[in-house]
């Protein structure tokens, strides 16, 4: 077959098609493939070893995309429920209809809380800290406590209201800032009485610290028996139990 | 060389990225409840708040799929972090589920954060950062870090120490309490705060350049507590650092 081809072309040779471009325009062409193969740059050789490596991290991040990918958690969806005992909503203070004579007590615009109030009820004139169980903000009620203990016109009512601070509030700051305003009280009888009463309520070290300076300064024996349960209950802290100790000295030998 | 071990670093680094587990939640208010030993707070410009455990991450359990851990508490982990976050309101609350997690939280600006931790943790640390809104804070044994705040700032501290660093404006109240160790604070020079420093047994240090106008105390009651009372600035913000047996530094920040 091929011979076939072969001799074919032999024959008609003269046939086909031979022409060839002018010899100018030729040398032209080469000269210009000269001069870019000239200006060509020599190629980098890429070692073996480093191609490895390269695939080899390629492959470890690729690895740890695809671990991360299915081991991701879902997106959550909403809000879990759960088993545990909603806390119950601390009671409300019980308060007589309140007259429209609203004290206003400063208040950080920091945090967006109801507006902390002093109402003054008639004919009682009991002070309530209106809204103060309703704060969930430690600061506010801070704020709170102690605006009502600088007010010029206190009395009973700041008194009562700062020692249901002292007994009830869930933050220590906040019971040690209703303390410290009951300082200021503490020629009061009934002051001195619902302090002793407050000392057994008390839980917190730090509290049970400065409430125990306080009284033991106003030289109250009244805490004598409860000072001596301090010293010998397992639950109290060590420190409290050596405050105790010294203030049981300290008012038994003045 | 030196490439080689460039190369490894980065898919190390790109391995535990991928590693990192995240949940999120749409919430830009409200407040933050954390319950967890070992955590670190951060503000940022943003309306989810994003938690994202620091811990070796566990092995996969093929045969937990579509389960929860659950505590004695009856704490479910529902962000797969071995923490529990559930929704109460305005608030949400994070518990711990599974033990010894290290959780990040990126909160946006406007979250108050209360956070509790009231167990023996053997040196673990709760770090809070850039934060603008009011923080809570209160730890039994866990050593307590904040910088760049702002404040309103309630903290109470039994065994671990406090450190704060604020920045300007500071807004009150502050209120800083801590019973065993010390408590370190820095505040710009030109804090308006009505500074009130009480230590029990240990002494009160103050920079020179803070300039404080100290109070005339008239003492009605004997008192063994160091107490440092006076306006910085003509007064301002109340600004209350308490300490019964650590000392109390009080510094410039730099």
């Amino acid at each position: 077959m091929s011979n076939r081809l072969e001799k074919y072309i032999r024959d008609n040779v003269e046939q086909l098609d031979r022409k060839q471009p002018n010899l100018a325009v030729l040398d032209r062409v080469l000269q210009e493939m000269k001069s870019k193969e000239q200006g060509k740059r020599g190629g980098s050789v890429i070692s073996l070893r480093w191609a490895k490596w390269a695939a080899a991290c390629l492959l470890v991040a690729a690895g740890g995309i695809a671990v991360w990918y299915f081991n991701k958690p879902q997106p959550a969806t909403g809000f879990a429920t759960t088993n545990i005992p909603e806390k119950r909503p601390a009671p409300m203070p019980k308060t007589e209809p309140v007259e429209p004579d609203v004290v206003e007590i400063k208040q950080d615009p920091v945090a967006t809380f109801p507006k902390v109030v002093v109402h003054k009820v008639q004919p009682k004139k009991t002070i309530v800290f209106a809204g103060i169980n309703d704060m969930q903000s430690a600061a506010s009620r801070i704020n709170a406590v102690t605006s009502a203990s600088r007010m010029k016109n206190n009395g009973k009512e700041v008194v009562d209201a700062l020692v249901k601070v002292l007994n009830n509030d869930p933050n220590t700051n906040v019971r040690l800032a209703a303390l410290d305003g009951l300082t200021r009280f503490h020629k009061q009888a009934n002051v001195r009485q619902k302090l002793v009463a407050s000392l057994k309520k008390q839980q917190d070290p730090l509290v049970q610290i400065d409430m125990i300076g306080l009284l033991t300064g106003m030289r109250e024996l009244g805490i004598l028996s409860e000072l001596e349960e301090m010293v010998n209950d397992e639950n109290v802290h060590r420190a409290v139990k050596d405050i105790a100790w010294t203030s049981i000295h300290q008012l038994r030998t003045r | 060389m030196r490439k080689q071990v460039v190369m490894i670093a980065l898919s190390i680094a790109s391995l535990i990225a991928t590693q990192a587990q995240e949940y999120k939640i749409k919430r830009a208010n409200g407040k933050l409840k954390i319950d967890l030993p070992s955590v670190t707070i951060e503000g940022y410009n943003g309306n989810e708040i994003i938690f994202t455990s620091q811990s070796k991450k566990a092995e996969v359990d093929p045969k937990a799929e579509g389960l929860e851990t659950i505590n004695n508490s009856g704490y479910r982990d529902n962000s797969g972090l071995g923490i529990s976050v559930v929704e109460k309101g305005n608030t949400i609350e994070v518990n711990e589920v599974t033990e010894n997690q290290d959780i990040k939280i990126l909160v946006p600006k406007g979250v108050i954060i209360a956070w509790y931790w009231n167990k023996v943790t053997a040196g673990a640390k709760a770090i809070f950062r850039n934060l603008e809104n009011e923080i809570e804070i209160d730890s039994y044994d866990d050593s307590v870090r904040l910088e760049n705040v702002t404040g309103p700032l309630a903290v109470r501290a039994v065994y671990g120490y406090v450190e704060v660093v604020f920045r300007s404006p500071v807004k009150g109240p502050v209120s800083i309490s801590a019973l065993h160790a010390s408590i370190d604070v820095s505040i710009p020079v030109d804090t308006k705060a009505g500074i009130r420093l009480t230590n029990l047994h240990s002494p009160i240090m103050v920079s020179p350049d803070l300039k404080i106008e100290l109070a005339k105390r008239t003492e009605e009651l004997p008192n063994y507590t160091t107490i440092i009372e006076g306006k910085l600035n003509g007064g301002g913000t109340d600004f209350w650092l308490t300490a019964k047996f650590g000392k109390i530094y009080l510094r410039k920040t730099k």
